[in-house]
């Protein structure tokens, strides 16, 4: 087996290493680059604990070979907060008490902010069918909900 | 998860001789979302992985030639937003919103999920009701046939692509103003969910709002999708009014009942089956304007 050259972009870094190509970025970005706010749940792409956003797309990184991540740009949960401040969709989750084991919550973050950098005022369905492939075993679905409309109305200043 | 070699090339060209090259143990890769999971629970041990997610020559969506042409690398989130599609192909665009995931749908290809050929897979049955074509390339050259044809278990593939080839495009008769498509599913639930129970219909009107043709396909009842000769004969002549087709959902039943008799669910399919093929009259009825 070759290894092979990863290039790519993570949270704003260019990021260059050798890996065996026989990994998912998932474990790529968790075990070389300990990035762990990437969560491997299910393993199959169904909890979407493992979510991150890819060229500006929320994908599951479970069902991606980090081979097939060359060249993209990242981004993690670790990659939304400033110096000093947080994300509106983290201070918004923490002041809507959306966060409960917190297992789901990068995830859910990372899903919810490919939405609102498409739809900057997406509507209620909209929020839902943009988390509906994530899972919150604590099921405090309205709580998340609640947040990202928060969320939403704080980044246009409503 | 196994060794194995990774390619990533550049051109159409350069996969198809490294699959000729290989084509013993390699697996090609699109949108990953079946054959990662194979990978890492062991079930696919291939020597070699072909990955075609960065062939920007294969996503496309266009109507030449009187046909529509999606090319095999368009991710079903690709699908969704087409303009083309949500106007002039509501059963594509009922498809690529019921799969899956947001996730899901920004990694899944066309071309993927007509080669793994599921039997719970949504774009067979579709396809199949707007007698598509898919188009298959090797070194050796390019052939064509009909999604009917390529849905017949071959070896190791639910379908007949051959191990050097790799499947370019699916093309289908462009929509005009006589056909109306439809197509409904049950999942388990409304993310996620493969399919339990389909049905798509594809409808040609001819001046006086008579059906001049039908193709009527049935999902998950079988191992590929099926056409029903019965029902689309039966709804062809019949006028577009709710209470001349409602009777054929009778044959819905019938061919429910004769396909998987044995099955416990088939007491819950042959009622559901008429919930869905209803829905299905309904989008069509609304497509024309008649309702």
């Amino acid at each position: 087996m070759q290894n092979i050259l990863v290039n790519m972009t993570v949270n704003g870094e260019p990021i260059s290493r050798e890996t065996a190509p026989n990994r998912r970025l998932l474990d790529f970005l968790r075990e070389d680059l300990g990035l762990t706010s990437v969560k491997e749940g299910c393993s199959v792409g169904e909890c979407g604990a493992c979510t991150v956003i890819l060229n500006g797309k929320a994908v599951t990184s479970c069902l991606i070979l980090v081979g097939q991540a060359i060249g993209t740009e990242v981004v993690t949960l670790e990659g939304l907060h400033g110096e000093d401040e947080l994300d509106p969709l983290q201070q918004a989750f923490i002041d809507a008490g959306a966060v409960q084991c917190g297992f789901c919550t990068p995830g859910m973050i990372l899903a919810a902010k490919a939405l609102l950098d498409e739809n900057e005022e997406p509507d209620r369905e909209q929020i839902k069918r943009s988390i509906s492939g994530n899972l919150c075993r604590c099921t405090g679905y309205e709580k998340i909900i609640e947040a990202i409309e928060l969320a939403r109305d704080r980044r246009l200043n409503k | 998860m196994r060794a194995f070699n990774f390619f990533s090339p550049e051109t159409v060209e350069e996969a198809l001789d490294l699959l000729s090259q290989h084509q013993d143990s390699i697996a090609v890769i699109a949108g990953g979302t079946d054959l990662i999971i194979d990978l890492n629970e062991g079930g696919k041990k291939p020597d070699y992985v072909l990955d075609i997610s960065q062939l920007k020559e294969l996503d496309y969506i266009s109507e030449s030639d009187g046909m529509l042409h999606i090319g095999a690398n368009t991710t079903f989130a690709t699908l969704e937003k087409n303009e083309l599609i949500s106007e002039y192909y509501p059963a594509i665009a009922k498809m690529a919103d019921y799969m899956g995931s947001p996730q899901i749908r920004e990694l899944g290809t066309v071309g993927g999920n007509v080669v793994s050929a599921s039997v719970a897979g949504d774009s067979p049955t579709v396809f199949l009701a707007y007698d598509a074509t898919v188009v298959l390339q090797s070194k050796r050259g390019t052939r064509e046939m009909s999604i009917e044809e390529f849905n017949v278990n071959r070896g190791k593939f639910r379908c007949q692509i051959e191990d050097d080839e790799l499947l370019i495009e699916v093309k289908i008769p462009q929509a005009n103003s006589n056909f109306a498509t439809a197509y409904r599913k049950f999942g388990k639930r409304k993310s996620l969910a493969i399919v339990v129970l389909a049905t798509a219909m594809r409808i040609e009107r001819d001046r006086d709002n008579r059906i001049k043709d039908a193709r009527v396909t049935l999902g998950a009842v079988s191992l590929h999708p099926m056409r029903s000769p019965k029902i689309e004969k039966a709804l062809i002549g019949k006028k577009l009014d709710m209470e001349e087709l409602e009777p054929v959902l009778q044959l819905y039943t019938e061919e429910i009942d004769a396909a998987i008799a044995s099955r416990p669910s088939v007491v819950y399919k042959r009622e559901g089956i008429r919930g869905l093929a209803k829905g299905c009259m309904m989008d069509v009825l609304e497509q024309y304007g008649l309702v």
